[in-house]
This record gives C-alpha cells, sequence and structure tokens, in this order.
C-alpha cells in the first residue's frame, strides 16, 4: 500500500515535471521602494503570475528576475498592498508599495510565528495593526479590539481604572470551563488570570466580607501588556491553528507580536497623550417621594415609599457631587536601530488613570527590551526582557457598593457630608452599622483595596537553517509576575462593623515557564509545495496564593495585619500547578498556489488528567485537516478583470481541553476549622474517570478580492460540537457530594464570520479605507452531561432570583428567573387576602427569560486619509441579546424607580384568585383594588425579575475616534533632527445609542475570570464605561 | 533498511520521552491539601459535623416538637417561613430542614467510608468500628427525621441517581452497619490503641468501651422507635432493654459534642455567639412540664421542678404563678407580650431561651462563657445521647412488657440521671458547665424526687409519666427522638391509665399548613430541596414523595 501511494506521489511529481518552460525569457530588474518615503523596501517576493518564479528583493530592494514580455510581475510583502506590473519592452520594472493590510496574497503570522503565505491557509485568520490599538489609547488593549475582531466578544467588567475584562471568541463551548483564548506574546504564552476569589479567606462573620468574585475586580493580566508595544495582533479561531497550539488555544489564540528594532539609522520615538474621561449614563432615580414606608415618612429607611418630598426641599445633585472628571496621562519613549546582524529596540512606557470614582486609579510603568543578532546568515537569535509593573487602586462593586449607595443616597443628603466634625462616620439613619448603607465617599474612602504586580517575562527565539529548506527554531519563555493585593473594610462601615474591620491581604506568585522546539522543512518539487511542521512543546506553570485574614482593627484606620486581633488572623494556601508536554505536526502540499491542503495533529499529556492513586493516561490526541482552493488561479478566472483573487476554504478539526482546574481527578479533602480542626471532603467529588473535553469543528468559506483589490470579502462558517464537557453538577447528595465532576453532554455553536473591506476612494491625496466585520453565534446546549435537569453558574445569582441556568436545549447565555404562581391556563394566582400576586419560589427558576448572546454584531473601521490628516473611527453595533437590569430592579424594590411612580393610582393586579376555583373553568377574576403608596408590598415582594429582563439590547457605539495630523515632509526637510512629528485628538466611548434603559448593557456582573458564558448581560451594580478623550503628540528623532 | 532504522529510533525516542514525561506530567496532587489523611486526622471533623445536622434542623424540628415556639409568627421574613413549621407545613423550595440530610451523605457520608476504607487499610479497627458506628447513627437519624432514604444505593459510583428504601429494609441495614461496628471495636489487634483511637476522637478520648456503648445505645434506639409494630412486646421490647443494659452506664458515658467557642465555625450553633435563638421563645409544653402543671397537677411552689430556672427563662412578672416561667402555645399568635409591647404588658415579655430577663442577645458575636444558659452557651456541649435517655427507653419498653418493676427502676434512675446531666462538671475539651450558678443540690433533687412529679411506686407508674420526663430530659437536644417519640403516640394519643393525652402540656396548633388538608400534624420531614427535589425527582415520585402533604404521611415505623 505505502509502494503505492510513493508511486502515485512520484508520477505526479514526473506529470508536473514536464510542463513546458515560457518562451522568450529575459532578465527583469528593478527596485521596490515604499512610497511613503520613498525607501527601498527588502525581502519582497517578487514573482511571475502563473510560474513559481519568485525572487526576493535585496537589501538596496533591487531584484533580478527572469521573464517574458506580457508577464505579470507581482510584488508581494507583509504590510502591503500586492502590486502587480507587466513586463513592457523595458527591462526594468520599478515599483512603489502602499502600506496596507488589507490584501489577499499576502503573508501573516501564524502559530509559533511562522509566516505563511494567506493564500496556503485553510482558515481566516484576523489581523489587528498595533497601531490601531495603540491609537485608541485605552489601558487593557482587550478593549480597543471590540468591533475589529468579527466574531470575538468583549465585556467589560465595569468602567473604572485596572478593571477586568472577559473576550470570547466564537461562543462559548465549554459550559462551566474557561472559554477565553490563549494569550502569546512573540511565541509565549502570556499568563491572562483573573484572580478567583475563593483563594482569599473570607471574614469570619456571614454579616461581613464574603468573596464570590463580585465585591472585587482583580483586572485580567493581559492588561499588563503596553499596547504600544504591540506591533501586531493575529485572532486565530479556526482548525489547523487552535491544534498547533494545543489544548490551551481550544478557544481560540491571540497572537501579540511585539515591535522590533528595524535596522538602518537609529531612532527615537517619543509620544505622549493626556486625557479626560467622564461618565455619561447613570440610571434614572425618581426625585419625588422621600424615605419612608407605606406612605409614611422614615428618615431611617432605605426605601423611598414615603410622602413626597416638601416644597422647597433641598435636593442635592448627588450624583455630580460623586462623580468626578477622570484624568490619565501617557508617555511612551522608545529606542531603535540596528544594522545588518543586530537589531535592537528598548521602550518604556507610563500610564497613570485616575478614574471618575474617587480614589480609582491605575498606573503602569513597562519596560521593554528586544533585541537580534544574525550571529551567523544561519542563525538568527532574538530575545525580548519586559519588566511591567501595574498598580490599580480599586472601588468595591456589586452589592453594598459606592455605585449603589449612589443611586440611593438620600437626594435632600447632600452626599458630601461624610464625615463627622471630628472625623468618624456620619451616620444617616440611626445607631446600627450593620443595615446603614456606606455613604459612597466613606466607601471609597475608607474601605480601600488595591492590587500591585510586578511582572517579568522574557523569551528568547532561536532560529537555525540547518538546510536550506530546513529550519530549526526553538522559543523559550518565562513569565513570572507577583501580585500583592489587599482588601479592607472600615470598622466603621456597613460590611466591617460585624468584623470590627477586615483586612484581607495576598500575594500570587505566578511562575509560568514554556518552551517549544519546532522543524519547519519547506521544499518545492516544481509546482508541489512542501511544508511540514513537527515540534515538541511544554509548560509548566505554578501559581501559589497566599492569602491573610485580620479582623478588629486596633488602630481603625490603620491598614496592617499586625493591627489586627491576633485571634482573629487566618490564612489560607492555594497552590495550582500543572504541565503540559505536546508534540506536534503539520504538513502543507501546494500545488502552485491553485490548491493547498494542510493535516496537523498533536499528542497531548496534561497533568490535570493524571491521579495519584490511579492509573490514568494524561494523554489525548487531536488533528485537523483543512484544504485552500484558490481558484482565481484557474485559467478560466485569469481573464475575469474585476476579480483579482478568490479562495475557497474548508477545515475540520478536533480539539480536546483537560480539566479547567488541577486536583480535580482525585477527591479533595479541605482543612476544618470546627472543634478539632481536621480534614474533611469538600463539597466537589472528584471523578478518575473524567477525559478531556472534545470539540469538533467544522469551517469552510471563501476570500474574494475585487475590483483591483478595492473591495474584498472574506465569508466563514463554522460548527462547533463540544462533547464530554467537564462540569462539577449538582445531584442528590446521595454521591457523597454536593457537586460531581463528570463528563457528558453537548454543547454546540454555529456562526457565521463576514469581514468586507473596501477602498471607496483612492487619489493622490485623500484615501477612505473601509472594513465592515459581521458576526453572529448560535450557542446551544443538546445534551446536558449525566442529562442532569439544569446547571446554575452560581456566582450570576446577583440580585433578586436571576441566575445563568445551563439545560438541555437550552441557550449557553441563559438567564432563568422566578415566575409567578399560574393555573393551568397560565393566569397568574391572586392571594384572596392580599390582592398582590403569587410567585412560585424556588421552583420555579427555570423559568428561562432571557438569552443574553446578542444575534448578531457589527464593527465598522474607517480610516480616512486626507493629505496629512488621517481619521479613524471604529463603531461597533450590536443586534439583539437580553440583559438583565439588576440596577432597575433594585431601584424598583426601593421606590427609587421612575417605575414606581404611578404609585398613587391604584391598580387590581391581572389575575385570578387563588380560593380554590383558580383551576376549574370559572376561576374568579381578581378585583382586589390596591393602593401601591399604601401597600409597598407591590414593589419589594410582589414583581418577577422576569419584568426587568430587557429583551433584545441593540447599541451603536463609537468605540474610538482618532484624527491625527502628520507633520508635511517639506516642513521637516529643512532641519536633520525630527524625522516624523504628529499630533492626534482620540475619543473613546464617545456616544452609545442603544435601547436598553440602564446604564451601560456592556458590563459584567462578575469579573473577567467567570467561568463558562460569564457575567455579561448580568447588569448590577457596576459602573458604566466613561467617555474619554486624549490628545497628544508623538516625535521621531 | 536505513529508514526502518530511523523510524525505529524516532518511535523509542517518542515512548521513552512519552514514558518520562508521563512522570514530568504526574503533579496532579494538590501540594496545598492532603489528599490522603489519617483517620485520625478526619475524624475529629466528624465528630464537629455530627451537632450541625441536628442543631440546623433543630430550628424546625423544635417547633414540631414543642421544645420551642416562635416569637411572632410575622416580625421578619424568616419568621414569616419558619412559621410555617409550626403550623406542621415546611417550605417549599427550601432546604430548611434538610441538614441531616446533608450530613448523613455529605457532611460525614462520604468521609465516614473514607475513615472506614482507611481505617482497614492500616489495621486501625477502632476508626473501622467508630466509622460504622457513626455511618449507624447518621443513617437512623436520617430516617428518624425522612422515613425512606438512599440506602442501599448510597455513595455508589457512576451514579447520579438514587433509588429510595423504605424504613423496612433501612432499619434491618442499620442493624447490620451496628453489628460491623461492634465487631471492629472489639478487636485489639493491628494498630489498635487507645492512644491511637484518641488522636482523633475528642469526645471519649480513644476508650472503645464508650463507643461500643454508644453502638448498644444506637440499637436500642432502633428497636426503640418500633413499638407501634405488632413484634414490639413480644421482641423488640427484649432488644431494647438488652441493648439499654450494654449502653451507658452512668453520665459519664454520654457521648456529647464539645465545642471550643473560638471563632463562629466552632462556637456551639445556640449560643449566644452565633445568635440563631432570637426567633425562638420557650413552648407552653415544657414550662407546664417543669413547673408541676403536667406531672403534679398544679404549679404550686412545692411541685415546681428544680430544673426549671436552668432550662428555661423567666420573665420579668412573677405574677403567674409558678414565678415568672411563661411559655406560648404554637400558633397562638407568638409571644403575648413581644418585642415593642410597652407598659404593663413589658414585663410579661417571654425572655429569649438563654436569659432571664434577657430580650436581645448581649453578646452576639462576642465569645462569652458568663451569657447564656443550659445547652445554649458558646461553649456548652450539644449532647447526641445520654445515659438518662438511654433509661427512658429501658423504662418504656419494660412498661410495655408489663414489667413495671424495670420500668420504675429505668424511670428513676432516667431523671436522677439528667439532674447529674444538669450537674456534670466534667466535660471533654472543658466545656462549660450546663448549670447556671451553683449544681442543683442534693436536697433539692430529693424532694422533687420524694414529691407529686415523680411516682413513688412502681404500680403508680404510667407511660405518661416515663414519655414526659424523657421528653423533659431530651429537651434542647434530643429534638429527633422526642419528635419520634411523639409520632408514636401521634403526639395527642390518650394514656389508658389516666385517661388523658399522655403528653398532657402538648397543645394542637389552632392553625395548619394549607397544603396539610386539615388538622394533619407532620410524621416526617421531606428531604433536602436541592439535593432530592431538584435533582432526583423521579426517585421521590415511585413513592409519592412529590405530594404537597407528603410529610403528613406516617412513616412505616409509626404504622402498625
Amino acid at each position: 500500500m505505502r509502494k503505492i501511494l510513493l508511486l502515485m506521489l512520484l508520477s505526479g511529481l514526473l506529470v508536473f515535471c514536464t510542463r513546458p518552460g515560457f518562451a522568450q525569457q529575459k532578465s527583469v530588474s528593478g527596485t521596490v521602494l515604499d512610497t511613503e518615503d520613498n525607501s527601498p523596501l527588502p525581502d519582497v517576493t517578487v514573482t511571475v503570475k502563473g510560474t513559481n518564479l519568485a525572487t526576493k528583493t535585496n537589501q538596496q530592494g533591487f531584484y533580478t528576475i527572469n521573464a517574458a514580455k506580457g508577464q505579470v510581475l507581482v510584488f508581494s510583502f507583509i504590510g502591503y498592498s500586492r502590486r502587480e506590473a507587466t513586463v513592457g519592452d523595458n527591462n526594468f520594472v520599478n515599483v512603489s508599495l502602499v502600506q496596507s493590510d488589507k490584501d489577499l496574497g499576502e503573508v501573516v503570522v501564524t502559530a509559533y510565528g511562522i509566516k505563511r503565505d494567506r493564500k496556503s491557509l485553510g482558515y481566516s485568520p484576523v489581523e489587528v495593526k498595533g497601531e490601531d490599538i495603540a491609537q485608541t489609547k485605552r489601558d487593557n488593549f482587550l478593549n480597543s479590539l471590540a468591533g475589529r475582531v468579527p466574531g470575538a466578544t468583549i465585556t467589560s467588567t465595569s468602567g473604572t481604572p485596572g478593571a477586568s475584562s472577559q473576550i470570547i471568541l466564537r461562543g462559548a463551548v465549554s459550559i462551566d470551563g474557561d472559554n477565553q483564548p490563549l494569550f502569546v506574546v512573540d511565541g509565549v504564552p502570556y499568563d491572562n488570570q483573573t484572580l478567583n476569589q475563593e483563594s482569599l479567606v473570607p471574614s469570619s462573620n456571614p454579616n461581613a466580607v464574603g468573596f464570590a468574585n463580585r465585591n472585587s475586580d482583580y483586572g485580567n493580566r493581559a492588561m499588563d501588556i503596553n499596547p504600544d508595544d504591540i506591533e501586531n495582533v493575529t485572532i486565530l479561531k479556526g482548525p489547523e491553528a487552535t491544534a498547533l497550539y494545543g489544548a490551551a488555544g481550544a478557544s481560540g489564540v491571540i497572537i501579540i507580536t511585539t515591535k522590533k528594532g528595524a535596522k538602518g539609522k537609529g531612532s527615537l520615538t517619543y509620544d505622549n497623550a493626556f486625557g479626560f474621561e467622564k461618565v455619561y449614563r447613570f440610571p434614572e432615580v425618581q426625585t419625588i417621594y422621600g424615605r419612608g414606608r407605606n406612605g409614611v415618612s422614615d428618615p431611617t429607611s432605605s426605601y423611598y415609599f414615603g410622602p413626597k418630598y416638601d416644597a422647597g426641599t433641598e435636593l442635592f445633585d448627588n450624583f455630580n457631587s460623586f462623580l468626578k472628571t477622570g484624568m490619565s496621562q501617557k508617555h511612551n519613549l522608545s529606542l531603535e536601530g540596528g544594522s545588518d546582524v543586530n537589531t535592537f529596540r528598548f521602550s518604556t512606557g507610563y500610564t497613570k488613570r485616575d478614574g471618575v470614582i474617587p480614589t480609582s486609579s491605575f498606573e503602569r510603568l513597562s519596560f521593554r527590551l528586544t533585541g537580534s543578532s544574525k550571529i551567523t546568515p544561519k542563525l538568527n537569535v532574538s530575545a525580548t526582557a519586559n519588566y511591567v509593573n501595574s498598580v490599580t487602586d480599586k472601588v468595591s462593586k456589586g452589592t453594598g457598593s459606592y455605585f449603589l449607595t449612589l443611586l440611593t443616597w438620600p437626594k435632600d443628603d447632600d452626599v458630601r457630608n461624610y464625615l463627622n466634625s471630628d472625623g468618624s462616620r456620619r451616620i444617616l439613619k440611626g445607631g446600627n452599622l450593620l443595615s446603614e448603607t456606606d455613604n459612597p465617599f466613606w466607601d471609597v474612602n475608607k474601605n480601600l483595596a488595591e492590587d500591585r504586580t510586578d511582572r517579568f517575562s522574557f523569551n528568547n527565539t532561536i532560529s537555525y537553517d540547518v538546510l536550506k529548506w530546513l529550519n530549526l527554531t526553538s522559543n523559550i519563555g518565562a513569565d513570572v509576575y507577583s501580585t500583592q493585593g489587599f482588601y479592607s473594610t472600615n470598622p466603621q462601615s456597613r460590611y466591617g462593623a460585624a468584623t470590627g474591620g477586615f483586612l484581607n491581604q495576598y500575594t500570587q506568585n505566578t511562575r509560568n515557564i514554556s518552551g517549544n522546539v519546532r522543524t519547519n522543512i519547506r521544499k518545492n518539487f516544481d509546482k508541489i509545495s512542501n511544508n511540514l511542521i513537527i515540534g515538541f512543546n511544554f509548560d509548566d506553570n505554578r501559581s501559589r496564593i497566599e492569602s491573610q485574614r485580620g479582623e478588629q482593627f486596633i488602630e481603625p484606620d490603620f491598614l496592617s495585619i499586625n493591627n489586627v486581633a491576633p485571634l482573629t488572623v487566618a490564612s489560607k494556601t492555594t497552590v495550582l500547578n500543572f504541565r503540559r508536554v505536546r508534540w506536534f505536526g503539520s504538513y502543507t502540499a501546494g500545488y502552485e498556489k491553485l490548491l493547498y491542503v494542510t493535516l496537523a495533529g498533536s499528542i497531548e499529556g496534561d497533568s490535570r488528567l493524571t491521579s495519584k492513586f490511579y492509573q490514568k493516561s494524561p494523554y489525548f490526541k487531536y488533528g485537523a485537516a483543512s484544504m485552500a482552493f484558490n481558484f482565481t488561479e484557474l485559467n478560466a478566472f485569469k481573464n475575469v478583470e474585476w476579480l483579482n483573487g478568490g479562495k475557497l476554504r474548508i477545515g475540520y478539526s478536533t480539539t480536546g481541553k483537560a480539566p479547567y482546574s488541577p486536583y480535580i481527578i482525585d477527591y479533595g479533602f479541605g482543612s476544618v476549622i470546627t472543634t478539632g480542626g481536621g480534614y474533611a471532603l469538600g463539597v466537589t467529588g472528584g471523578n478518575e474517570n473524567l477525559r478531556p473535553e472534545l470539540t469538533k469543528q467544522l469551517e469552510f468559506g471563501g476570500e474574494f478580492s475585487m475590483f483591483k483589490n478595492r473591495l474584498s470579502l472574506d465569508v466563514s462558517y463554522y460548527r462547533l460540537r463540544s462533547q464530554d464537557q467537564i462540569l462539577a453538577v449538582r445531584s442528590s447528595y446521595g454521591t457523597g457530594y454536593v457537586l460531581k465532576y463528570i463528563n457528558g453532554g453537548l454543547v454546540q455553536n454555529r456562526g457565521m464570520e463576514v469581514v468586507l473591506k473596501g477602498t471607496p476612494i483612492t487619489s493622490k491625496n485623500l484615501t477612505w479605507d473601509v472594513t465592515v466585520n459581521y458576526s453572529f453565534n448560535r450557542g446551544r446546549i443538546i445534551s446536558m452531561p449525566g442529562d442532569v435537569p439544569q446547571f446554575y453558574n452560581s456566582d450570576t445569582w446577583l440580585y433578586g432570583n436571576a441566575r445563568s441556568v445551563a439545560y438541555a436545549g437550552g441557550r449557553l447565555g441563559n438567564i432563568s428567573t422566578d415566575d409567578f404562581r399560574r393555573n393551568k391556563n397560565g393566569d397568574v394566582l391572586i392571594s384572596t387576602t392580599t390582592g398582590l400576586p403569587l410567585k412560585a419560589g424556588a421552583a420555579s427558576f427555570t423559568n428561562i427569560t432571557g438569552n443574553r448572546e446578542p444575534k448578531g454584531s457589527f464593527g465598522f473601521i474607517n480610516s480616512i486619509t486626507y493629505k496629512e490628516f488621517n481619521l479613524n473611527f471604529n463603531i461597533d453595533v450590536r443586534i439583539g441579546g437580553d440583559i438583565y437590569n439588576g440596577n432597575a430592579l433594585y431601584l424598583y424594590n426601593l421606590g427609587l424607580s421612575k417605575q414606581t411612580l404611578n404609585r398613587e393610582d391604584a391598580v387590581v393586579v391581572k389575575g385570578v384568585l387563588q380560593d380554590g376555583l383558580e383551576d376549574t373553568d370559572n376561576p374568579t377574576v381578581n378585583t382586589i383594588a390596591i393602593q401601591p403608596a399604601y401597600r409597598n408590598d407591590y414593589y419589594i415582594t410582589n414583581y418577577i425579575e422576569s419584568e426587568f429582563i430587557e429583551k433584545d439590547i441593540n447599541w451603536v457605539r463609537l468605540r474610538d475616534i482618532t484624527l491625527s495630523y502628520r507633520l508635511p515632509k517639506s516642513l521637516l526637510k529643512n532641519q536633520k533632527v525630527i524625522r516624523n512629528a504628529s499630533v492626534f485628538v482620540t475619543a473613546t466611548d464617545l456616544f452609545m445609542l442603544t435601547n436598553y434603559s440602564g446604564a451601560d448593557p456592556n458590563v459584567s456582573g462578575l469579573t473577567g475570570g467567570a467561568r463558562g458564558y460569564g457575567g455579561g448581560g448580568f447588569d448590577y451594580g457596576a459602573l458604566a464605561n466613561p467617555r474619554g478623550i486624549s490628545f497628544g503628540a508623538k516625535i521621531q528623532l | 533498511m536505513k529508514i526502518k532504522y530511523f523510524k525505529l529510533f524516532l518511535l523509542g525516542t517518542l515512548v521513552l520521552s512519552a514514558v518520562s514525561c508521563k512522570k514530568y506530567l504526574d503533579i496532579n496532587s494538590d501540594p496545598d491539601s492532603t489528599q490522603e489523611p489519617d483517620a485520625s486526622s478526619v475524624l475529629p471533623a466528624m465528630l464537629a459535623a455530627i451537632p450541625r445536622g441536628i442543631q440546623y434542623d433543630a430550628r424546625f424540628l423544635g417547633l414540631y416538637n414543642q421544645n420551642f415556639v416562635l416569637r411572632s409568627p410575622t416580625a421578619t421574613s424568616t419568621e414569616v417561613s419558619r412559621y410555617l413549621w409550626e403550623t406542621h407545613g415546611y417550605n417549599p423550595g427550601s432546604d430548611n430542614g434538610g441538614d441531616i440530610w446533608r450530613q448523613t451523605y455529605y457532611g460525614l457520608g462520604a468521609n465516614l467510608n473514607y475513615i472506614i476504607d482507611k481505617g482497614k487499610a492500616t489495621e486501625k479497627w477502632d476508626y473501622v468500628g467508630v466509622g460504622y458506628a457513626l455511618k449507624a447513627h447518621m443513617f437512623l437519624q436520617s430516617t428518624s427525621q425522612n422515613g425512606p432514604i438512599i440506602f442501599r444505593e448510597a455513595f455508589k459510583p457512576g451514579l447520579l441517581y438514587f433509588k429510595y428504601d423504605d424504613q423496612d429494609v433501612v432499619l434491618p441495614g442499620i442493624d447490620s452497619l451496628c453489628r460491623e461496628a461492634l465487631s471492629y471495636l472489639s478487636r485489639s489487634d493491628g494498630k489498635v490503641s487507645t492512644a491511637s483511637l484518641g488522636k482523633g476522637d475528642y469526645v471519649y478520648a480513644g476508650d472503645r468501651t464508650k463507643w461500643t456503648k454508644f453502638v448498644y445505645g444506637t440499637l436500642a434506639r432502633l428497636y426503640s422507635m418500633q413499638t407501634n409494630k405488632a413484634q414490639f412486646v413480644s421482641q423488640y421490647a427484649d432488644s431494647v432493654i438488652k441493648f439499654a443494659d450494654l449502653s451507658f452506664e452512668d453520665g459519664l458515658d454520654d457521648f456529647m459534642i464539645p465545642f471550643d467557642a473560638t471563632k463562629n465555625d466552632d462556637a456551639n450553633f445556640f449560643g449566644t455567639y452565633r445568635d440563631n435563638l432570637t426567633y425562638f421563645r420557650q413552648s407552653n409544653m415544657i414550662v407546664k412540664l417543669l413547673d408541676g402543671t403536667a406531672l403534679a397537677g398544679s404549679n404550686i411552689a412545692a411541685n415546681r421542678d428544680p430544673r426549671m430556672p436552668q432550662m428555661i427563662s423567666a420573665s420579668q412578672d412573677t405574677t403567674n404563678g409558678n414565678g415568672g416561667y411563661r411559655g406560648i402555645d404554637p400558633t397562638s399568635g407568638g409571644d403575648p407580650a413581644g418585642t415593642g409591647t410597652t407598659g404593663a404588658n413589658a414585663r410579661k415579655r417571654v425572655a429569649v431561651l438563654w436569659g432571664d430577663s434577657l430580650y436581645a442577645n448581649p453578646s452576639s458575636n462576642v465569645f462569652s462563657t458568663t451569657y447564656g444558659k443550659y445547652l445554649f452557651r458558646d461553649k456548652a456541649v450539644m449532647p447526641i445521647m445520654t445515659y438518662s435517655e438511654i433509661q427512658f427507653m429501658k423504662a418504656e419498653a419494660a412498661f410495655k412488657k408489663s414489667n413495671p418493676g424495670t420500668a420504675y427502676t429505668a424511670y428513676i434512675n432516667g431523671i436522677r440521671g439528667h439532674f447529674a446531666f444538669i450537674n456534670r462538671t466534667v466535660f471533654p475539651r472543658s466545656g462549660t458547665a450546663l448549670y447556671t450558678g451553683s449544681p442543683i443540690s442534693t436536697s433539692r433533687i430529693n424532694s422533687y424526687m420524694a414529691g407529686a412529679n415523680v411516682k413513688q411506686t412502681a404500680g403508680a407508674l404510667t407511660l405518661s409519666d416515663i414519655m414526659q420526663q424523657k421528653y423533659i430530659a431530651l429537651w434542647g437536644w434530643g429534638y429527633l427522638e422526642t419528635w419520634t417519640d411523639l409520632r408514636k403516640y401521634h403526639y395527642t394519643d390518650i394514656d389508658p391509665a389516666t385517661g388523658a393525652q399522655i403528653y398532657k402540656s402538648f397543645a394542637m396548633p389552632t392553625v395548619f399548613y394549607a397544603n396539610n388538608g386539615g388538622p394533619n400534624l407532620a410524621y416526617r420531614v421531606r428531604p433536602r430541596y436541592n439535593s432530592e427535589y431538584v435533582w432526583n425527582q423521579a426517585s421521590l415520585d415511585v413513592f409519592g414523595g412529590l405530594a404537597d402533604d407528603y410529610h403528613t404521611k406516617p412513616t412505616w415505623v409509626i404504622l402498625p
């Protein structure tokens, strides 16, 4: 059999080899220049169209190639528009290339930094230029990807500095696993953890601080990247790429290439930005009725069901008293240069942002040194060292936070008066601190929290060209950081009163080392190109969190673990260690530029699958196959004038996913603090039979380039089927546990991504490039593991009885809520005594009332260049998807919602009385009239959360807009110091049009570390994203 | 040929690296917490886990068995939901009343299996015996509370849904668990020693004979439950008497769990720090048992039980004839002079269980050994089984067997045993004494024993005397056993000897939970909601467990 295959291959080769050569060959040469500054462009690929004759330009941009008159030369280079030129009588063909990234036929950075001709890819990677990211001047670069990456859902936790963001590509494939992509910087994984609060020691008293990933945000660690160091971001969602990055990339990979030094005259670049920001969206509250209940005034009440404010009562604008204008500054300095042999780049960046909430801030200082050296013509070495120091001064979030207390602060009280003259807390509602909500000023000034991270990452790449067609490359990297953080509540605060003050401090030390070696074999046999990559990869990830808690401060305002009652000190250590190894291979065969077939496969071992007690294989296999068919290379299409390029592609792949947490195969004991101490099994039972989650992905699509490449279209359709979901399901306690890890179930995601790029206008002075991204995803749970009736993410149970529930047939982004009790006809049952509707209670939490997944989203990215002016803007449009407006319900319950202003109108709740006749054919229709103003239960208890789920929320959001002006060359030509200079003004989140009644539909109730679908779509107690504007200048020497 | 060798070489390196990688990957055990602790490290956590189940559920069982009555049915939302239990209902869609279930399967369940397996592997047969003993105890608690439970399929690997067994299967099963326990506790080979067991056992300090007695006590309970069965007089009564005799010999054998009271988690659930008694007041049932009304026929001073000031609280108003001890009848509208009442009624307010004249908790969130009384203190023990209880079981069995002499002796032992219980001075882990001030003097005990509350001859002894004295002795801790007794006698059965209710001071609620379908009292607690009603519904449905009035159906053991 093998012999036959060999024979077939050989005969195939023979056939291709016997193609006759082209007539009337001559030597054509020329120089390729950059249109921008007329500098020569080295390494530009020059091919004779329709043949596999190719060469590259030398350092002076010069090339020589054999071609005949009438043949077309194709010039392509990464980052530039492809250009074609026909060989005429002249033997010289000089061309200039325009910088661009929109064309087919270019080279893209794929897995492990391997540059590949886009034509050979059976999938569609998305590239975002570092420049586009940097120009938004956002601290967390993830937020600048919104709208720029089709198929990416980016949810920021809140609008405060240092807030975490969550990114999910192509829908969540795991019901409860980590669905965030892998981040890779210069070939080495970059940790993007968000601290899980379960690692911290909670307070001793249940009335005080609890840790459920809601009351504090810890950022997502990928925000340590200085956006100005990013050269380019490639987002891989498709089959082959994830197969190459292994299970870690099962939810996609975000490959970040940092800026490198370029050879030539050294240059120094400095840029800065100064910004202001303001929150302009805030939930509305009523200002007519004052504190009290049932129409009776009560200044100690938290409710606003009292009488109307007296005419002439001074009402304070507490929102504006509290919220300030945020200010930020950024400075970047970079120095680069190099020779033919060595290059280097050193950059330092400083960012400081004071948020709109007093005391909130984010500060980052980053240094990066990159160097490369061509030690021998065959041996290239490059290395990067990066140090980052990030400091986030945090404010609270969710229940009891400044946000909710500001919303509900009495309008007849000036929120600024939060201290008594002696510096103690001013009490508004009387004695009991446990029921007195914290003044927002008190909260942000007295309940301090901070995270400080020192991060060092290093990577090294050695590339050795053993033979012309054989390259050996290794990457090794370390990513090491230490975060020291604390969370505190003052003894006089609501959540500090029960414990006499509470301080939690922690240190997280994370040390990830990874490395890989690979051989890359490229050999062309006439028209057959072959590319074989074989490699080995390992990861060693260690995180250790040491947390201590202390209570009963001796000095009320002094924050130190030494300032607490010694007996209240408790500590906890959490260690999360895991390792992975992987052997991988990928083979691409191409026939001319017409057809490419890629096969890839991996064997991966993951320590999280091993057991201490059982023999259990840590290995699992997966692979991918894809095909790219560049049909425009066929002769039939060569004469189609308007069509410049066309590709059809299809791919199928499988990927495994190990358990998201280590130590869940074997049962785990936890130490208990009951009398006598000792160990007891944890709530979650391990399972020695766990297998990896398996996702099968089918993707197909096409790329088309038209009208002299002025219009291009890229369409992808995908279907992901993820089986063997690993889930800690709730089940009968008969298992011996409350939750138990099991495998099973099937989740399907289907979706489409469309990228349309065009250049409507291109002339000497004016160019307008526009990109339209469109994508949608439909996630559905086809079956549940173990056929359990449901699974809910308890962290999403934020306010009221609404939470995210997964069940067979449901959507991953479901929201389920309580319901009214109903008779057989579905009529609401009304109590005969109160006249108010009856609630069904917890039993009906499976009442599905919302789906947070958007129906689709668009991104419109525009770049208009007029002479030296450039205007760049990104409009993000989301269509559909439901939001649970927890803030609105909270305000409704408290009588602050404008919906409660009708309280003086008598109401008869529509429904039937629960009088024994409700299920007969003639139920008694309710006629009991109630006056809500005197019956506040109507608002406080007799609602269902589904009334506060806002359906089909759309938004149109101007994510960012930048206007920049570059000083014309003519102005600079008389001096030799300044090479380039520009000024800019950027605005972020400038406006939003939405049908959402709350402040911002794009916030999350949880931190970015939330698993599964995350906390997006739960709007409760989080600040809206502020509107920001910044300006600055850039100068290059 | 060469290629072949190359391939072999490649394969060889792959296999070798795969093997060494397997070792490299073998780091999946938590360096931070042990995954194979010794049985002695798990046992302390199990002992501490026992009171959690019963004390959490006491908030509901204590309303069924009228140990407590709510202060007010409406003052807070918590009281509104608790009130349903006072009306012999339950909270649908809630885990209230489900903590014994939780502890049976989760809190102790799988851990006890671990102790048993680990004990067997390390030849620590004493730990194995203790493991079985606690398993039997938990299953007995659970079936007493819930009737049918998951028994044969419990902890079976690979299952997510579990079938139930009714008591006709469960009770013999518990009997076998007890016998297993006894056989392991009787072994002294292997690594068995008092010191070894004492490492984890802070209740009996490794004394296997006391554990053996505890197992016999469990067996006595198992048969004592079955008084309504036809075989009781002919067979089971003898078993009860025999097991009682093999069980506790005096109060020092009592099985009681101590609390260190240094933080929330190691303090008594009913102590002032954890403040869980706020809503509860003493019932008229216990007041009438202690002030002489029920047992002696009147509450004149001479008839007042010297245990009364030790166990329950007095109001400031002493004009009510018994020295100010006021109780509340269920569903009577709560404390008639509750919080907020001013003027003349203020003095009639009933104090919280842990303090005379104290209405508000003086030491919430603060550890105190001075505040509180009887079992309601931060550092007071939680009794699980006492000598006194054993004697009352024996008395009841002997009485039913028409052996009044034996019954009478056990009855007297039971009462004196409870006095000794209150007067006890030595506790494991130096717990707080249960008496307030000084112990009850011998002369007061003797005068009570000679008084009208106590029958003076075997001939005069009635079932009612035994059961009511048992009620007093178990009040405040034996919530489940007391409820079982009440259910055995259908709460209001008449004692033929007196023509009155066996439990004279038991008062029928005047309001009943809507789903009870009339004045039907509770006979079982529904299994834990978030374990069974959500995740194991189909199994419940097999025996009608989904019915709204399931809780009113007498359990197998109650039926003849």
